[in-house]
């Protein structure tokens, strides 16, 4: 009975997910390894071994998977100032600079900023998250159940489609 | 027989591909059969972090257990990695041979 704890007990050293995965074929090969008169303390320490190796493989790549997602933010970071230097680009019309998104809403009105007009907007919008970011405000207005309207920014209309939200972004 | 020590440090992919290619073997009959063709014996830990990697990898597929017993098959893919392996080591073979031959 003994020689079959032991595994199962060094079998703890692998992650969890291996264990669920292999963990019972290996014991069930150990066992036929010990019925086999194989050396135990052999097969004991090569499973302790691999399964230090196998955690530290997967230590490695949770570690590898944090540091590419770091890389991944500092080399979308510059792009991420680019896309702010171009949206603060001077417009020579006061007011929205853009509209991004698609929905139903009514007339908002920004506090210090622009309205935007609507229409044919049969349901009251529902704001839902505003912010402001030095020149820049972003807000996103979301309407249920969607419908079809067009919002008016300055001198220009956009179309609609039936979608519950949208962002508008723009010039405050 | 090669020598068992210079074959130990062969990849151990390598060897569990070649045992599978004569058809799918359960943990056990993997040993045993490696140990057969090379004088390698490779433990059970050792086995089945590289049955791990291969699986990930698409190189071989786990079929239905046998009671706890799970018997795995070589893939197509497994196939073609084990044929490319095989290749460049036949043909490293022989380049090195040649040399010996050539440096007598």
């Amino acid at each position: 009975m003994r020689r079959k704890t032991i595994p199962s007990v060094v079998l703890r050293l692998y992650p969890r997910a291996w264990r669920a995965r292999y963990g019972e074929e290996l014991l069930g090969l150990v066992d036929e390894l010990f019925d086999a008169h194989n050396s135990r303390s052999r097969v004991v320490i090569d499973i302790a071994l691999s399964g230090l190796a196998q955690r530290g493989q997967a230590a490695f790549r949770s570690r590898r998977t944090t540091v590419t997602m770091g890389a991944v933010a500092l080399l979308l970071m510059p792009l991420a100032a680019l896309n702010i230097i171009n949206s603060e680009s001077p417009s020579h019309s006061p007011g929205w600079t853009s509209v991004v998104g698609e929905g139903n809403v009514f007339p908002v009105d920004v506090p210090g900023g622009p309205v935007a007009s609507v229409s044919d907007c049969p349901f009251p919008p529902k704001l839902s998250n505003s912010a402001t970011s030095r020149n820049h405000l972003s807000i996103s207005v979301s309407l249920v159940p969607p419908g079809s309207a067009s919002v008016t920014v300055g001198n220009k209309t956009y179309d609609l489609s039936n979608a519950c939200e949208y962002t508008i972004r723009g010039r405050s | 027989m090669p020598t068992p020590n210079l074959n130990a440090k062969m990849d151990r992919s390598l060897l569990i591909l070649t045992a599978l290619a004569s058809g799918p073997k359960h943990g056990y009959a993997l040993m045993q059969d490696i140990a057969d063709f090379s004088g390698i014996r490779i433990g059970p830990g050792t086995l089945y972090n590289s049955l791990s990697k291969l699986e990930a990898r698409g190189l071989i597929q786990a079929l239905d257990p046998d009671d706890r017993r799970r018997p795995y098959r070589i893939t197509p893919k497994g196939i073609a990695e084990l044929r490319d392996q095989l290749s460049e080591s036949a043909r490293l073979a022989q380049f090195g041979l040649r040399r010996l031959r050539a440096s007598r």
